[in-house]
């Protein structure tokens, strides 16, 4: 059995890594050749760095790394400390209106008003232009609340009582109870709202960074004077001296790129995946 | 210790929010578009809020305040150093050559679906003098938002002097945009080199006939000079339609019968044999068996890799840039021929849609300075204004070489117009040498030879779901007759079912609309 | 006055919920009641006309429409039935991992095709299905069987959605499960080893059950979202050959909205999923907790 779960999982693997694998191939070839990579390829038929200067000399990368940083463990600190809360209270206690909460809860889960009145919304309260508009739209997830008090519900009902009996009073229940024993919980959470922080944060950054320095804007540029999308690849001569773009070395790099931080904060993460959460809170 | 920390965080939280609600609840920085985006409302001179109104009439004598314009173009961005210069251009050639004294303040946008952006940006109650659409502009002009423009035409002093055949026209139709390009189908081209060594390539461009374009596509793959397949395009029969449309007889949207009755083009008899001649190159393999799921880049990659011998392109630059990169990748000989449409019961590229201007400048019925901004589009007609618009900035993009326009490479790679391009140029500087290659250019003059007005009409809307089916059914049957897992003979009940299901209704209201 | 009582001593959850109550509030019971412009033609200058259901009819009038819903509720169908489950073994197999070098870079790749947009998932599929060079043909082949071309055939479309869609988010899916199958106690599992029990049987008997409220949980939640069968997905996956099987609610409003402008029929069919959704979440809810004890709250 135990041969069996590791082949299944490697082959799991396998299948996630082989087309990225290719994605990074092509990401590396010389943008002379890229055009002759396919999807089965997975060394690059010419090595080559260009595509990576390219990104990483005009993007916003270069901007600094500090900023996207902060922001998304500023929005992911808040992002927690809400949830948990909504979810200590909702999933661990029985007050009076509780049931309404919760329907009003599942009512903005399923509802997706769209872009014109959030739009307005953000218009109206002057937050139009400002990153704290994003942040604090997506205070809380809703589906990323129920789950979390899931978790908490999870949590034995003994360790509760036994806690009542001794007299803490709510906030020390979520603070010394519930929150220490779904650190998983947390941790995955966190992950979660990191990873839209982080990629919210670049998507508006498109629009804030310099355009003339952003060369993929070049290329959006030259749509307009298209009725198709024909890409350009023969005019960046002088852009990139003497050197032309590929762009599906373009898109794979912008990929890889984007996946590279997760990389890094992952396995940073499943430091909280300790099995038995819950030993040595019952103390019989 | 810890309960008050909890306390504290608490109120924290709280007090952001409310900060959250407090900021600028009144202030709508109406410089600016959508969430997320900056609010660089930077133009190169210091803008003033309102300005003062002295547009009235055509006097030449300066205004005494510059009057601002707030504009919105795609991808245009006032960050762009390029566009800040071109605008003070644009300014300092108004103010000489118009007596005009305007001054330009650019919307900024969020990058990316500019449709959607300006939507939003207008949905929201700004909108900008002049504005560029690329969709999205009925909705604004069925409110009445979009000055029509025909009067202002009329009394323009360049404009409608450069106004091509199908402007002229789609103005008539729908009067809110403005767009003057010429008109610019999908052209097929093969190599130059493989062109030239096959004998079924001059017989082709002699006399373009379907059973010529069949032999010429069989050689391309007998030979061996397609690796693959002779023809492929992306996703659809939009592109391949270009070339063998009006062979077949698909001479416009509604076909007229013989008892003088209109009925849609694709229930056609035309159709029928249009789609078994498809059917039978894609059987041979000759046309590409997985073009369904081609995508522009595939398609493109297909054609320089020489796995497809013709694809099809935009007529103009684009045909420029297929040619640099095929010759990049291949060598100087792999250069590019455009090969004419097919010859039958008719030639050409297909009716062209006059019904309205798919994309271009249109003018707020709400501004306040409407005359200006219209003075502004007439300046960009006149030599000057073709001169600032199409060439560029002079030692930059081109240099003068004995009174003529020599262009530089940066011309090439990054200088277009971004308003008015008549295929005749009339610059006040004539240019030397031209434009575009000679391969783009033979790609935009063939199709003005075979221009012709299509008679399609926009579909009302209690109809638009039902035209959506009708089209969908369409696309569903060609395919499956091209592919071969529909027999060809069944294409009488595609007929049957295209009227069954609300093809008849609107056939009706054809047959009314085109008498 | 025992109500009163209890609200005096419940004060400080009241107090712990007020931010995120109010921040629902303002953020998104604004937009939600926004949504009336469903039955409103929008003006942009002057106030919107009220034009009860037509946004609602024109939507339902087309011809296709039943097939449009069909396609919807079946594509959705297949992908909880058949997509449901694989997170879930999934985790319960990376939990069996106790080789730590091995488990951790299982976890830390199998959730990667997540961050793909389904622009680039769609290019990578139709190459990896390809009939003339797509890696799934050539190994078919390799064993005597046929070409297929699944992108273009209807009876095996709806299987590339469920199978791409399985690729790109079982991974990330299943991090929710092994976060739960950690508050799992060990002693558990040392009882089952005692009593001799193998491993099939303590992942059947002890990892399953106890993370039955979470699965419970995820389920209830992704109904709320049935009707939604993945746009993206579908969007930049479906080419003319399988319209009639693939077309799905989001697909078709976007379309008819493209002309005409589209926040008003989007918003209609939002509103309309919406409701579908609200009572598939009761409706399993309740259900579930008659059955199993465990629900959504």
């Amino acid at each position: 059995m135990k041969v069996f779960i590791h082949v299944f999982l490697f082959l799991c693997t396998l299948a996630v890594l082989l087309p990225l694998l290719n994605l990074l191939a092509v990401s590396l070839t010389d943008p002379a050749k890229a055009h002759l990579m396919d999807g089965l390829d997975l060394w690059p038929k010419q090595f080559s760095l260009f595509t990576y200067e390219v990104l990483l000399k005009n993007s916003l990368i270069a901007g600094g790394i500090l900023n996207p940083v902060f922001i998304t463990a500023a929005g992911t600190l808040l992002n927690l400390l809400l949830t948990t809360m909504a979810a200590y209270v909702i999933a661990r206690n029985d007050f009076y209106g509780k049931g309404l909460v919760v329907i009003f809860l599942i009512v903005i889960l399923v509802f997706e008003p769209g872009l014109i009145p959030e739009y307005l919304l953000v218009k109206e309260l002057g937050l139009l232009n400002t990153y704290a508009s994003l942040i604090l739209f997506k205070g809380i997830n809703v589906y990323y609340l129920f789950i979390m008090m899931r978790y908490f519900q999870d949590v034995p009902n003994e360790l509760l009582e036994a806690a009542r009996i001794d007299g803490a009073g709510h906030l020390r229940i979520y603070a010394r109870i519930m929150l220490p024993l779904s650190k998983a919980g947390i941790a995955t959470l966190g992950l979660f709202y990191g990873v839209f922080h982080w990629n919210e944060y670049f998507r508006s950054m498109i629009y804030i960074s310099d355009q003339a320095k952003w060369p993929l804007q070049v290329v959006l540029r030259q749509f307009v004077i298209r009725q198709d999308n024909t890409t350009i690849l023969g005019g960046y001569e002088n852009m990139f001296g003497g050197q032309t773009v590929d762009f599906d070395a373009l898109q794979a790099g912008t990929i890889i790129i984007a996946i590279v931080p997760l990389l890094l904060l992952y396995p940073m993460i499943l430091k909280y995946y300790t099995k038995g959460a819950m030993e040595g809170g019952v103390k019989d | 210790m810890k309960r008050a920390k909890r306390l504290i965080a608490l109120i924290v939280c709280m007090l952001l929010v409310l900060t959250a609600c407090g900021t600028g609840k009144g202030d709508n920085s109406s410089n600016s578009g959508s969430a997320g985006g900056s609010s660089s409302n930077a133009s190169s001179n210091t803008s003033s809020g309102a300005s003062s109104d002295s547009s009235s009439g055509g006097g030449s004598a300066p205004s005494a305040d510059p009057v601002t314009i707030r504009t919105v173009i795609k991808d245009v961005s006032a960050s762009n150093p390029m566009y800040t210069q071109y605008f003070d251009a644009l300014e300092a050639a108004l103010l000489e050559h118009e007596g005009l004294n305007v001054n330009f303040e650019i919307v900024e946008l969020a990058q990316g679906k500019y449709a959607e952006n300006l939507n939003l940006l207008l949905l929201g109650g700004d909108i900008p003098d002049l504005i560029y659409f690329q969709g999205g502009d009925q909705p604004i002009a069925a409110q009445g938002l979009l000055e029509d423009l025909r009067p202002y035409i009329e009394n323009s002093k360049y404009l409608k002097n450069i106004m091509m055949e199908h402007n002229v026209k789609r103005i008539e139709n729908y009067p809110y945009l403005l767009w003057i390009k010429p008109v610019t189908p999908k052209v097929p081209v093969v190599r130059a080199d493989w062109f030239g060594e096959l004998s079924t390539g001059k017989a082709l461009l002699d006399n373009p006939t379907v059973d010529n374009y069949y032999a010429f596509f069989k050689e391309l793959v007998d030979s061996g000079k397609a690796k693959k397949y002779a023809i492929t395009v992306a996703g659809d029969l939009a592109e391949i339609n270009f070339i063998f449309n009006e062979a077949f007889g698909i001479t416009s949207t509604w076909l007229k019968k013989d008892d003088g009755t209109y009925e849609y083009s694709l229930v056609s008899e035309a159709e029928r044999n249009k789609l078994a001649f498809y059917n039978k190159l894609y059987k041979e393999g000759l046309f590409d068996n997985e073009y369904m799921t081609k995508q522009w880049d595939t398609k493109e990659d297909a054609f320089y890799k020489g796995d497809a011998g013709v694809v099809v392109g935009t007529a103009g630059k684009v045909i420029d840039l297929y040619e640099a990169r095929m010759k990049e990748l291949n060598g100087e000989q792999a250069g590019l021929v455009v090969l004419p449409p097919a010859k039958g019961v008719a030639q050409g590229f297909g009716a062209t849609d006059v019904t309205k201007e798919s994309r271009g400048f249109a003018i707020s019925a709400v501004s306040k300075h409407k005359d200006v901004v219209f003075r502004v589009l007439d300046f960009l007609a006149s030599p000057e204004g073709q001169t600032l618009d199409r060439l560029g900035f002079e030692g930059q993009h081109y240099n003068l070489v004995d009174g003529k326009a020599v262009l530089t490479d940066a011309f090439y790679s990054e200088w277009y117009a971004s308003f008015w391009e008549p295929i005749e140029l009339n610059t006040s500087i004539p240019v030397e040498g031209s434009m575009l290659g000679a391969t783009a250019q033979e790609a935009l003059e063939m199709p003005a030879k075979y221009f012709k007005e299509d008679n399609n009409f926009a579909i009302p809307e209690e109809h638009v779901a039902t035209w959506d089916a009708l089209t969908n059914l369409y696309k569903e049957y060609a395919a499956d007759f091209i592919t071969g897992k529909k027999p060809i003979s069944d294409f009488g009940k595609f007929v049957d079912a295209w009227y069954a299901n609300g093809g008849k209704e609107i056939t009706e209201y054809a047959n009314g609309l085109l008498k | 006055m025992k109500v009163l009582k209890k609200l005096r001593h419940d004060w400080i959850l009241y107090l712990m919920l007020a931010p995120p109550l109010a921040y629902f509030v303002i953020f998104h019971v604004i937009p939600i009641l926004g949504m009336r412009l469903a039955f409103q033609d929008y003006r942009i200058i002057g106030d919107n006309v009220w034009v009860g259901t037509k946004h609602f009819e024109v939507l339902f009038s087309s011809p296709a429409f039943m097939n449009v819903l069909r396609n919807t509720v079946v594509i959705s169908a297949m992908k909880m039935i058949f997509g449901f489950p694989v997170p879930i073994v999934l985790a319960i197999l990376i939990n069996e991992v106790t080789q730590r070098h091995f488990r951790k870079y299982v976890q830390s790749i199998v959730y990667l095709p997540h961050f793909l947009s389904w622009v680039v998932i769609a290019g990578i599929w139709i190459k990896l299905l390809s009939p003339s060079e797509g890696a799934v043909n050539l190994i078919a082949n390799f064993f005597g069987g046929p070409s297929i071309d699944y992108m273009t055939s209807k009876a095996h479309i709806r299987w590339v959605f469920v199978a791409s869609e399985i690729w790109r988010s079982a991974g990330w899916d299943s991090i929710i499960y092994l976060a739960a199958i950690m508050s799992i106690s060990p002693s558990l599992y040392e009882a089952a080893r005692i009593d001799g029990a193998t491993r099939l049987q303590s992942m059947i008997h002890i990892t399953l059950p106890q993370i039955t409220g979470t699965i419970v949980t995820v389920f209830i939640l992704n109904l709320g979202f049935f009707m939604s069968a993945g746009f993206d997905q579908v969007f930049n996956m479906m080419n003319d050959s399988v319209i009639s099987v693939a077309d799905i609610l989001d697909t078709y409003v976007y379309r008819i909205g493209i002309v005409n402008g589209q926040f008003a029929y989007s918003t209609a069919a939002s509103l309309f999923k919406g409701v579908i959704g609200i009572v598939l979440i009761l409706g399993t809810h309740f259900t579930s907790r008659r059955l199993t004890g465990k629900g959504l709250w």
